[in-house]
């Protein structure tokens, strides 16, 4: 086979398969897993403010950043549960985009 | 409206209409390259299709529309065909000779998938972008991640193989 039949051939553009269905199993997939991202991302906002409200509650930490930060003391534990709210999140679809 | 703008639209709204839209525009490119690459496995190549849309409709706020969509999408092709070869223990670079050499058949077409297929994966994938889907070595080394000179290494010892097999079925490796 020379140069010019061997470019000729794989110049060839490629067979396409027609779709029979493929576009339709994607946005399943998707929807399906969109689904399943949210159930997870629940499910981490709700153990996040458990442990919060938790180890808020059993340990001083609370108070012991209140004496630190006497002006946020009556909205402290919700200010920290709030950031690790938010940073729980952000982490979440971080890692969801990648 | 043109596959750009349709990526733009999903990126900034999610529209999920536009997106279907995109996948029945794209999906015989990708799922054809995809065939290329798996050796005419249409379920494994099914499956990575179906991988490469998910990760585009995750990262489509990457996708800065600075080259045709279609390409983007052969990138994350490329680069889920390259998982699931490591996945598999297998190196990209490795050669099948396992496999029959070509039948010889008259129009060569038949002829042309058993040579591909005993390429290595580098191999099929630069000669698949530059010729059959027209890019550019340039175009192509930027798409698969490498270097404009493995490019056009991949091409030319593909090439000589491809000669090789298509001739007497044997080739050096």
């Amino acid at each position: 086979m020379n140069d010019r039949d061997l470019d000729l051939l794989l110049s060839q553009p490629l067979a396409e398969p027609a779709d029979d269905g493929f576009s339709a199993r994607v946005l399943a997939r998707l929807a399906q897993s969109g689904s399943r991202i949210a159930r997870l991302e629940g499910m981490a906002y709700g153990v996040t403010a458990a442990v919060v409200v938790a180890a808020l509650a059993l340990s001083n930490l609370g108070g012991a950043i209140a004496r630190v930060t006497p002006l946020l003391v009556t909205s402290q534990p919700l200010g920290i549960a709030v950031a690790a709210l938010v940073v729980t999140g952000a982490f979440l679809r971080w890692s969801w985009a990648r | 409206m043109t596959e750009t703008e349709l990526a733009s639209r999903v990126a900034k709204s999610g529209d999920a209409v536009a997106f279907a839209e995109l996948v029945g525009l794209t999906q015989g490119r990708v799922r054809a390259f995809l065939m290329r690459l798996t050796r005419g496995e249409r379920a494994l190549a099914d499956d990575l299709a179906q991988e490469t849309y998910l990760e585009a409709h995750r990262k489509l706020a990457q996708y800065r529309g600075d080259g045709a969509f279609a390409g983007w999408l052969i990138r994350i092709a490329w680069s889920r065909f390259q998982m699931h070869l490591r996945a598999r223990g297998q190196a990209p670079e490795e050669l099948d000779d396992t496999l029959p050499a070509p039948l010889h058949d008259p129009s060569h077409k038949l002829d042309l998938e058993r040579a591909m297929a005993r390429l290595s994966a580098p191999e099929r994938a630069a000669l698949t972008l530059c010729y059959a889907m027209e890019y550019s070595h340039a175009e192509a080394a930027a798409l698969l991640a490498l270097p404009l000179g493995t490019v056009k290494s991949h091409v030319t010892r593909g090439r000589e193989k491809l000669r090789a097999l298509l001739g007497d079925g044997k080739v050096a490796s």
